[in-house]
């Protein structure tokens, strides 16, 4: 079990339905594009951050990507356990995305690698709505 | 931006207390001595001040009017300003913008922070960020940085712990500054890990501590003191949003602020004798080297090796310590710097003064927040 399967929910930031894309049980995140001006952005938001359009649209956003850079958090505020490591990946749409990484083996992680964006459903909370978490995964193959 | 019609504005009086843990104290009483000792240094009267500028990032509501409550200033108009790490540099910008207009003749400028009652650890971020709340933390952010620039130009993370060797052999001078011992690289790299590859050492120590300097008009100067400091020029800026690619080599928004600035007082680094730059980890400072133009990109490494930073060399930089060493209670900082250059440019820094220093300048930036290099940059330049 990776550490990321014990995650609580309070653990890292839930995101939406509405910022998921569950198309083949595919879990995708969901990017915007104004479709005034063309700039792609994360997260989901109703207008576009750079011209105000509200000519936006959801789109999924790419699985892999390429890390930019990383570190290991060793001292952190108490509501995170750690180590834990962080990552910035730069995907084709030319967005770049902040994450939690799978491990934090060095031998894992370097910078310039592959690595692919996995959303997981959180824990179902009875009579709520689902909702979902991401990380990043090593992918050198 | 014009400043045609702007008056030039000196720095009269300036004071700082020594940067350390002080839990026992309120937020006022840590200011008061600095207040009480800026205005005696400036030969301005208390009466006489018509404003009050109080720059702090994590004191709560009204920290201007607690401290003038207690330092027989309040009733004038006072302005707090909250900018991160850049609180009381901009609170200082404010208080020259009303001097520089005309619309008063002296105010006094507080930088105050108390983060000893945050209870340590990382400094708090806002929890609705989307990388705050997956994890991100300021040192996080510095140590990515980090981890792109040795990679991309061949460094070392001993070169990353000579910077803290060097603002040690600063701080150890400073009789003010929160740290005063030397150290090793061998004790940077095997002080506790942080945020890879950034050690305890190489960060900016959890701290309190406040500031003051008085200013007005510099044709007026002359008649309260014998060594005023001109503001050579201000300048601010905030962080660009993108959503792209950022080279985080590159602090863009130090860029952005200090090329407008440069352009405006027709000045350039080669000008520079002595800078107080946000050396709030290790990677910081080498970053604002090279942003700040005194060297070229992957080239700040070299200024440490050779010296040229260091006290005796070329251009000396964080002669106090730096945050690293002389501690960074975020709203303070800006005040702060703003202290330890006047006083180098009067000859008044001891053991640690730079010879012949005539022009300065002080740089503070920061507030972790998604989507910018950093929230806020507030850089001036002063001159005698």
């Amino acid at each position: 079990m990776s550490q990321i399967e014990q995650f609580l929910p309070h653990e890292g930031r839930l995101i939406t339905e509405d910022e998921v894309s569950t198309q083949d049980h595919d879990y995708k995140l969901l990017g915007m594009h104004c479709k005034s001006c063309n700039a792609k952005f994360f997260p989901v938001n109703a207008m576009c951050l750079f011209c105000l359009s509200e000519s936006v649209e959801k789109i999924p956003l790419s699985s892999v990507g390429i890390l930019y850079s990383y570190s290991f958090i060793h001292i952190a505020p108490k509501q995170w356990k750690v180590p834990y490591g962080i990552g910035y990946v730069d995907l084709p749409e030319g967005i770049r995305i902040f994450g939690k990484l799978e491990t934090t083996e060095p031998t894992d992680w370097e910078v310039d690698q592959k690595v692919r964006i996995e959303v997981k459903a959180s824990p179902a909370i009875e009579g709520q709505p689902t909702q979902y978490q991401y990380f990043f995964k090593s992918y050198k193959g | 931006m014009s400043h045609s019609s702007f008056r030039d504005v000196s720095v009269y009086g300036s004071s700082i207390i020594p940067f350390g843990k002080f839990p026992q104290l309120s937020l006022s009483s840590l200011a008061r001595p600095a207040v009480v000792d800026a205005l005696k240094d400036s030969g301005v009267e208390r009466q006489a001040i018509e404003a009050l500028y109080c720059g702090s990032a994590m004191s709560g509501m009204m920290s201007g009017q607690r401290i003038a409550r207690d330092c027989g200033l309040s009733g004038i108009p006072i302005v707090n300003a909250e900018n991160a790490c850049s609180s009381s540099a901009t609170a200082f910008r404010e208080a020259w913008i009303a001097v520089a207009s005309g619309m008063i003749d002296y105010a006094l400028v507080i930088g105050v922070e108390k983060l000893s009652s945050l209870g340590g650890g990382t400094i708090p971020l806002d929890k609705e960020d989307i990388e705050v709340s997956n994890g991100m933390i300021m040192p996080g952010l510095y140590a990515m940085r980090a981890q792109r620039y040795l990679h991309d130009y061949g460094h070392t993370v001993t070169d990353l712990a000579k910077v803290t060797v060097k603002s040690r052999n600063h701080g150890a001078l400073n009789p003010g500054a929160q740290f005063r011992t030397t150290t090793t690289v061998e004790e940077v790299l095997a002080s506790r890990k942080v945020a890879d590859p950034i050690t305890l050492l190489q960060c900016c120590p959890t701290g309190d501590g406040a500031a003051a300097v008085v200013i007005g008009p510099s044709d007026m100067a002359k008649r309260h003191v014998n060594q005023p400091v001109k503001v050579i020029g201000s300048h601010l800026a905030s962080g660009k949003y993108m959503s792209g690619f950022r080279e985080l080599k590159v602090p863009e928004i130090t860029v952005r602020c200090v090329t407008e600035l440069y352009e405006e007082i027709g000045l350039g680094p080669e000008d520079l004798d002595v800078l107080e730059c946000h050396d709030a980890f290790s990677i910081a400072e080498l970053l604002y080297y090279e942003a700040l133009g005194l060297c070229k990109p992957g080239e700040g490494v070299k200024l440490i090796n050779d010296g040229t930073t260091s006290l005796g060399g070329k251009v000396v930089v964080n002669p106090s310590g730096g945050m690293l060493s002389k501690g960074h209670p975020v709203g303070a900082s800006g005040v702060a710097q703003i202290v330890e250059i006047v006083q180098q440019l009067q000859g008044r820094s001891g053991n640690r003064q730079v010879n012949n220093a005539k022009i300065g300048l002080t740089h503070v930036t920061g507030g972790g927040t998604a989507g910018f290099d950093h929230g806020a940059c507030c850089i001036h330049v002063f001159g005698v």
